[in-house]
């Protein structure tokens, strides 16, 4: 059992971990450090309730109270920011220069916005923190015009709140939202529910560059047309927020790559979360995970790896997204499968997909039929995801030791990591 | 005065949500789906903060019986 644990990073993966890590029994010191002012909060409220303007109290944002963090013994730093790794050393180094010791490191940074140079002209917004959503709420409540570069679920999420606001919305994308995660056929029905609800919604229409106009912008699409807009939001994708660990041991600067419990190639350090690059069994490729129920599980599988314990019973993965007024919802998945079944669902448009693959089950994906996701959870745990689709299983685990199951896995990722 | 509380377990996906913000109210059976344990061991708001922040929202709380409200 180790004496020091230290969880880098306020987001729900590292609260998993934390609150796991005691659960489990670890009581040696724990301390979790995060570089924002608030404690740790429920971040997918940041594209939903927080720009919506629907009232948001503290006790629903935050994971838990101030006292939660003092019952459990958890040392909460706020404002830390982490610059480097002394692996050797077993120490993190902080903004302000002081060093951190730990006998177990746990990275749960998360990710960052994607924000290319091209697109980003003086008051583009992204949004990723409590502060972002908390500049653009007032926003949508006052301009006219909504530009969204990125129809994926951040981006979708804005322009429904803003077209529920009565508000000219665009959201401009490059290929078809949807399309990689869910398939072209369920992707253009959701499409359709956006177009249908008076979002303007350009699809295979990459964006050339943003320029201020101000007070507006003008967006240059690559095909030569313009767009006006009084607000332009980007949201066309993540990194992991590891370009600090470039130097290190780790050498990490677009993600983490861990092996199945969250192992790292350095001993002591582990990875959970956004930041962390996951073998996907159904593609082979080592990617972030993205969703906000993978974050935290996953913090809670690697809390029982730092102990050495068994790790949890794989789970078909959940997201969810709130827009076009209702949920919609995915359990397990739609990469790898072979067919795809629509089913119209009441009230119209909502609609369930069943995604198989040789004829078995592997997701279900559900447009305002929250009741489709649960009954399929049942049916995807008899034969969960990991199983891959006859890729080679991970080694076992070795017990009590950090051996890192995947040696060369720091060169794979460069070639192999999805972005 | 005890509190009803209700889970959905068509709903459900086993998040564990509820488990973490209303401690002692739920947990999570063999099939990893919600089950309420003791709707008293938790004051009413923290109740509603898992009700709200249940990811399928699979929770829901209900007066005592005669109450009409849900």
């Amino acid at each position: 059992m180790p004496d020091r644990v230290v969880i880098v990073g306020g987001g729900v993966a590292g609260m998993r971990c934390a609150l796991e890590l005691r659960e489990q029994g670890f009581d040696g010191h724990l301390c979790m450090l995060s570089a924002e002012s608030t404690p740790p909060y429920d971040r997918t409220l940041v594209s939903k309730a927080l720009i919506s303007g629907d009232p948001v109290d503290a006790e629903r944002l935050l994971l838990q109270s101030l006292e939660a963090y003092d019952d459990a013994a958890i040392e909460l730093r706020l404002g830390v920011q982490a610059t480097a790794l002394e692996a050797a050393d077993r120490r993190l180094v902080l903004a302000d220069g002081s060093r951190v010791a730990y006998d177990r490191l746990v990275l749960a940074v998360g990710g960052e916005p994607a924000r290319p140079p091209r697109l980003m002209a003086d008051g583009v917004v992204t949004l990723r923190e409590l502060g972002d959503a908390q500049r653009l709420a007032p926003v949508l409540r006052t301009v006219r015009r909504v530009v969204i570069i990125g129809g994926g679920f951040i981006g979708t999420e804005v322009a429904s709140v803003a077209v529920a606001r009565g508000l000219d919305t665009t959201i401009v994308d490059a290929a078809l939202p949807f399309a990689p995660l869910l398939g072209e056929r369920v992707a253009r029905r959701i499409c359709a529910m956006h177009r249908a609800r008076g979002v303007t919604l350009l699809t295979g229409t990459p964006v050339d560059r943003v320029r201020r106009a101000s007070p507006a912008f003008r967006v240059d699409l690559a095909d030569g047309r313009h767009v006006a807009a009084d607000a332009v939001v980007v949201a066309v994708g993540m990194q992991p927020a590891t370009r600090w660990l470039e130097r290190s041991a780790l050498r990490a600067a677009r993600g983490v790559a861990v092996d199945p419990g969250g192992r790292t190639s350095v001993a002591g350090v582990f990875a959970a979360g956004d930041c962390a690059l996951v073998l996907d069994p159904v593609t082979g490729r080592y990617a972030s995970g993205e969703h906000w129920d993978a974050a935290g599980r996953h913090g809670v599988l690697i809390a029982r790896s730092v102990l050495g314990l068994q790790a949890p019973e794989p789970r078909a993965r959940y997201f969810w997204s709130d827009q076009l007024g209702m949920k919609l919802q995915m359990i397990g998945r739609a990469h790898g499968a072979d067919s795809v079944e629509i089913e119209e669902a009441a009230p119209s448009p909502c609609f369930i997909a069943h995604y198989r693959r040789r004829g078995r089950l592997v997701g279900v994906f559900a447009a305002g039929v929250p009741r489709a996701i649960g009954r399929a959870r049942r049916e995807l745990q008899r034969a969960p995801e990991s199983d891959g689709n006859g890729l080679a299983r991970p080694p076992a685990r070795v017990h009590g030791r950090h051996e890192f199951a995947y040696p060369n896995v720091v060169e794979l990722a460069g070639s192999h990591v999805d972005r | 005065m005890t509190i009803h509380v209700d889970i959905d377990r068509d709903l459900c996906i086993g998040s564990g949500t509820c488990v973490r913000l209303a401690p002692g109210v739920f947990a999570l059976d063999e099939e990893e789906i919600s089950v309420v344990v003791d709707p008293d061991a938790a004051d009413i708001s923290k109740l509603r903060l898992a009700a709200e922040a249940c990811p399928t929202e699979a929770i829901r709380i209900g007066a005592p019986p005669g109450d009409a409200r849900g």
